[in-house]
Parts: C-alpha cells; sequence; structure tokens
C-alpha cells in the first residue's frame, strides 16, 4: 500500500502517457467515482420521470447525506488502519437516548443529549484504548460495544421500543424544511459543514496529519513522537460519537425509533468508506467518502426505480465492494515479504 | 521467561479458558435449572458449534482471515437442501456431502479471490456475505420449510443410538483430525504463524489459504443441514443471525486473531460457553432487553482476557 497520503505535486516521471496520468490522478481524485456519478445521474435523468426534478434531487442528497453522516467515525477508524462495525449499535442507541429513555427519565431532549455525548465518546474510546493497549481486532471490540451500547440503552426501559422525536426535531428534517429561509433543509447544510470541517481537521491540522501517520505507519508514527494511543483511543471516540449523533438525525428524519434503524447504514457506511477509495492505514479522506456515498445512493436510487429489489442491491454492494477494492485495496506480494 | 506452570499451559491450549468457562457455566445451569433437558439443550447447541468451527481454519491461516460469509453460507446450503435438492429427489443422506461441496465451493472462491487479488479477507468476505445474503433473498423470499419425515430432523434427535448433535458435532472434528494426517494442517499453522518464513521453507502459501477457506465452507455447509434439522425452516432472513456470535465465540475459544495459533477445538468450547452463557441469562429474570448489554461486556472482558494471556505469544511472532 502507498503510505505517501498526504498532497503531493503531481508529476508523472516515466512514459507520460494519458493513461500513467489518469492512473496518478485517479490516486489523489476519485476521478473514476465521479465518473460513474454523473453516468449514473444522467441514465437516471433521461430513463426515468421527474428523477431530474428539484424535490427528487433535494430527495436523493438527503439520502446520501443519511449515509454521508453515518461514515464520517467509518472513513477516521478506516483511516488508523481499523474498522467501526458498532456504527448500527451506537446509531440506536443515540436515537433511543433522545426519544424513549429521554422519555422515561424525564430529562428531555437535552438533558439526552448531555448523556449521550460524553457516554457515546468515553465507550467508544474504551474500545480504542483495548484495541491498541492489547493488539485485539478492533472488529470485534467494535462489535462487541455496539451489541453493549443497545443492551444498556434498551435494558433500563424494559419494554418495547417506542419513542417519538420532538416536533420541531422532525420538522427540521423533513425535506420541504427550510435553513433560515433558504429552500435547504438543515440536514443537508449540517453536512455540508460536516464535510467542509473534514476537510479541514484532515489536511490542514496537526490532529489530522498525526491521524494519517498512525494509519501509515504506526510504528514510525512513534518515532515521531505521535502518541498512537491516544490517537486511536480520541478516533474510535469520536467515531462512536458520530454514530450516536447520526442516530439522532436519523430519528429526527424518521420521526420514530426502532431497534433495526442503525443495520443499513453499517454496511452503507462501510460501502461507501470503500468504494470512495479510503484505504485502510490511508490513504484517503472524508471527501472520498462522500463522493462513494453519493454514487452508491445515486446507482441504488436509479436501480430501484428499474424495479431493483433489496436482494439485488445487496448482490450489487458486494460486488461494487470487491470491484473497488481490486482497484485500491491490494497488498504486496507474499514473494516480496519475505 | 520463567512463567509458572499452569500459565504455560494455558498458552499452549488457550482453549482452557473457555472450557474453564464452560464447566462453570454448566453447574451455574444444572443448578438453577432442575429441569434442564440435556438432549434439547445439545440440539440447539449443534448449529452453533458447527459455525464456530467453520470460522476457526480461515482465522488460523492468519493476516486477519475473517470469514465474515459464514453465516450467509450456512443458511445458502439450508435453503438449496430444503427448496432444491430435497424437491429434485437429492433430499437423502447424498444431499449432506452435496450442501458442503456447495459451501467449500464459496469458501474456495474466497480464498481465490483473496490470493488472486491480494486484498484483506475481511472485505472479500465482507463482499461475499452480501452476494450470498442477496443470493439468499433471491432463492427462498419466504421461509422454506423441511418436511418433518427428513433424515436431517434425526440430527436434532437421535442417529441410531447416538444423540444426534454429538454426530453432527463430530462431522467437523473427524475432518479435522484426519486433516491431522496430512501435511495440510502443520502447513497451516506454519503459514498462520509466519506466512514469509513458510514460503521460504517451501510451503505453497496460497494453496494453503485457499485450503483454509474451503474448509471452513465445508463446515458451513454441514452446519446448515444441521441448523435445518433443528428448526426445521431455511429463513434467509436469519442469514446474518450466526455472524457475530460465530467470531466471539473462535476469539473466546483462544483462535488468537492474528492467526497460527488455536484449533476447531478451541471454537467448540468457546461456542459452548456462548450458548451456556445465554441458556443462564433466558432463565434468570433479567429482561430479555438486558440481554445484548450483558453478551457485549462478556464478549469484551473475554477478548481482552484471551489478548492478555496470550500476549506473550503474539509477542515472540513479531
Amino acid at each position: 500500500m502507498n503510505a505517501s497520503s498526504p498532497p503531493q505535486p503531481l508529476r508523472v516521471s516515466g512514459p507520460s502517457g494519458v493513461w500513467t496520468r489518469s492512473v496518478a490522478l485517479q490516486k489523489r481524485i476519485p476521478l473514476l467515482q465521479i465518473a460513474l456519478l454523473i453516468i449514473a445521474f444522467v441514465v437516471g435523468v433521461t430513463t426515468l420521470p421527474g428523477f431530474g426534478g428539484p424535490q427528487s434531487i433535494v430527495s436523493v442528497l438527503m439520502i446520501a447525506a443519511l449515509a454521508g453522516l453515518a461514515s464520517v467515525g467509518q472513513t477516521l477508524t478506516i483511516l488508523v488502519g481499523g474498522f467501526d462495525l458498532s456504527v448500527a449499535g451506537f446509531i440506536v442507541a443515540g436515537g433511543l437516548m433522545v426519544t424513549q429513555v429521554a422519555d422515561v427519565l424525564a430529562i428531555g431532549f437535552w438533558g439526552a443529549l448531555v448523556i449521550l455525548v460524553p457516554g457515546a465518546m468515553i465507550l467508544g474510546g474504551v474500545v480504542g484504548y483495548l484495541s491498541h493497549r492489547f493488539a485485539i481486532q478492533p472488529l470485534i471490540l467494535t462489535l462487541a460495544m455496539g451489541s453493549f451500547v443497545v443492551g444498556i440503552v434498551r435494558g433500563p426501559t424494559g419494554q418495547s421500543v417506542s419513542g417519538q422525536a420532538p416536533e420541531w426535531l422532525t420538522a427540521m428534517a423533513a425535506p420541504i424544511s427550510k435553513t433560515f429561509g433558504l429552500p435547504i433543509p438543515p440536514i443537508l447544510v449540517l453536512w455540508v459543514i460536516v464535510i467542509v470541517g473534514m476537510a479541514i481537521f484532515l489536511r490542514r491540522t496537526v490532529g489530522g496529519r498525526r491521524i494519517y501517520l498512525t494509519g501509515a505507519n504506526p510504528t514510525a508514527a512513534s518515532y515521531a513522537l505521535v502518541n498512537t494511543r491516544r490517537v486511536w483511543v480520541l478516533v474510535f471516540g469520536i467515531s462512536a460519537l458520530c454514530s450516536a449523533l447520526t442516530g439522532v438525525v436519523l430519528v429526527a428524519y424518521s420521526g420514530n425509533v426502532d431497534p433495526n434503524l442503525g443495520n443499513p447504514y453499517l454496511f452503507s457506511s462501510l460501502a461507501a468508506v470503500i468504494v470512495g477509495g479510503t484505504v485502510g492505514g490511508g490513504p484517503g479522506d472524508y471527501t472520498r467518502t462522500v463522493v462513494g456515498a453519493l454514487l452508491l445512493t445515486v446507482v441504488t436510487t436509479v436501480l430501484v426505480g428499474h424495479g431493483l429489489t433489496s436482494a439485488d442491491q445487496q448482490i450489487m454492494y458486494g460486488v461494487v465492494i470487491l470491484i473497488a477494492m481490486a482497484i485500491y485495496g491490494r497488498e504486496r506480494r507474499i514473494s516480496d515479504r519475505v | 521467561m520463567m512463567t509458572s506452570v499452569p500459565a504455560r499451559i494455558l498458552r499452549k491450549h488457550t482453549f482452557i479458558f473457555a472450557l474453564g468457562l464452560s464447566v462453570v457455566l454448566l453447574l451455574v445451569n444444572v443448578l438453577i435449572q432442575p429441569t434442564f433437558g440435556w438432549a434439547s439443550q445439545l440440539a440447539s447447541f449443534a448449529p452453533l458449534a458447527l459455525v464456530a468451527m467453520a470460522s476457526a481454519p480461515s482465522i488460523i491461516s492468519g493476516r486477519g482471515g475473517i470469514d465474515i460469509s459464514i453465516g450467509p453460507v450456512m443458511t445458502l446450503c439450508a435453503i438449496v437442501f430444503v427448496g432444491y435438492l430435497a424437491p429434485a429427489g437429492l433430499g437423502g443422506i447424498e444431499a449432506l456431502p452435496l450442501v458442503m461441496l456447495l459451501g467449500g465451493a464459496i469458501g474456495t472462491l474466497n480464498g481465490l479471490i483473496i490470493i488472486w487479488l491480494r486484498l484483506a479477507p475481511i472485505v472479500v468476505t465482507l463482499g461475499m456475505y452480501f452476494i450470498v445474503i442477496g443470493i439468499n433473498l433471491k432463492l427462498a423470499p419466504s421461509p422454506l420449510r423441511l418436511d418433518d419425515t427428513s433424515w436431517a430432523t434425526s440430527l436434532a434427535g437421535m442417529v441410531g443410538p447416538l444423540p444426534g448433535p454429538l454426530v453432527s458435532i463430530s462431522i467437523p472434528l473427524v475432518i479435522w483430525g484426519l486433516l491431522g494426517l496430512t501435511a495440510f494442517r502443520r502447513n497451516l499453522y506454519a503459514v498462520g504463524g509466519n506466512d514469509a518464513t513458510a514460503f521460504t521453507a517451501g510451503v505453497n502459501v496460497s494453496a494453503v489459504r485457499v485450503l483454509a477457506f474451503a474448509i471452513g465452507g465445508v463446515f458451513a455447509g454441514a452446519a446448515g443441514v444441521v441448523l435445518v434439522g433443528l428448526v426445521r425452516t431455511a429463513d434467509a432472513s436469519s442469514s446474518t443471525a450466526y455472524t457475530l456470535v460465530a467470531i466471539a465465540a473462535v476469539a473466546l475459544g483462544g483462535i488468537s486473531l492474528a492467526g497460527g495459533a488455536g484449533g476447531i477445538i478451541g471454537g467448540l468450547f468457546g461456542a459452548l460457553a456462548i450458548f451456556l452463557v445465554q441458556s443462564v441469562l433466558a432463565d434468570t429474570d433479567l429482561p430479555q432487553t438486558w440481554l445484548p448489554a450483558v453478551y457485549g461486556a462478556l464478549l469484551i472482558a473475554s477478548v481482552t482476557v484471551g489478548a492478555i494471556v496470550s500476549r506473550d505469544h503474539t509477542r515472540r511472532k513479531q
């Protein structure tokens, strides 16, 4: 895997054919995915009536935004060389906290949020600490933590899941809602802020650099005085927090909460990151994940418009992951590692 | 390094932790449930045991060889058995090797993609996980019912004088034991321990790795038949049910996820410990909603303890 993730001046040495140049460019910008996105969109506009209308575009963007927000933490954990399979668990926990638990404990929406934010960060941080300290696959710990967090949020309520989002919250997430009078739903505004924030954080701050260093080569990073354990703790803590907050947004979007709220987002977050071209341990960034989320959403919407079943969708997800990884995620040959 | 004798035994036979846990839990179970139904408990334990043992070979082969697709493959084999082989007149005992071959074929495909495209196993099996779930939904949009007179139901009852579950659990154990007579199993541990070293020693690393995934698939095929013999339906929506628990069982059973350590017996005892925990929890007054929390906490604790116990082992490898 190529460890030089930070931006470098684009200089193609040797044979400077169109192919070599586009391969080099593809390493920096997800050109292929953008091209596929445009093709999928054009196919949708030409074959599905009303697909190009503003209302349709806004709802596609909102679905992509939900997948994109669920993938923030996944992007970060994959960049440091991990995986976060607790996404679904923390989404459900976040959704339940601000609805059912807030009602049962009579602490209101903001009271629940005050518990949720540090709680999610601590539990995520524990996963990061344990897997770094004892070299445990984060895969298993995040799976277990996802189960744990659903249990501790559902446990005290001790009843079937039912919860309604506050009305002001659902109003904010409706596709016809406005932000300060502009005809753009607040979720989209939130997503744009997150995209810009993540781009600045990963590329222009010390913290972002530490994440890339840790992912590219943990040993080299610790020689460069990066506290890699702290990076892991923070990244997994932030990832859990992002998932929990996505749960809050999802509850706002769907109006109520159910225990399977998070399931689709675990896999769409993984798929978005992988299709976007972010590789375990870097290179990659959140902008790529955004392209991946948009691509998957548009393709799925177009195919569903043409009568694609959920079975086809699952198969397509699998094939897309394999193809995308075949382009990016190649490991070294064993004869090169001797 | 000087270590105490118990610590050394624990390190050499990593399944002992899970075995001890199982014994304690079994005692608890028998104490709190005076009517502990051995036969029925054993029958519901068998599918879990087989899935856990199916996950083991690929993990032993190292380089993060977790096979996430085991659960869906198991369901696929159950669906093919009930919905396609039985109606075609192949519903007899000959169906078992057929679905085991099917599982083995998917495992082989996983392995081949992993070595040809040089991808991380978790990514390939994740892709396969989605594909197989999609195929399951296509083949069985609604649950398929097994004929009550089918021989497979005896796997949850009695096979001749023997309890059926013991027979089904012994399928992978016997195959694994026979593999112990060949060079493959030694090569598997060599590859899992350090594939570059095994390569320089002349081991065909790629072939060993593909075979490890194939054997996992074969076990998953057997697990599908055992499951359908127990629950009598093949349901596509149960594709994901065993994914988490199989990995948990393997980790609990002391099979190092770094590869090269542990055996399928560890998967068996890990599965047993998890099954008995579920059994204890089901019998207490604890509301169902707490179960995921207990389950998650137990998993985190056991994986962490397992990692601490086997730490010297992994450190020596690096």
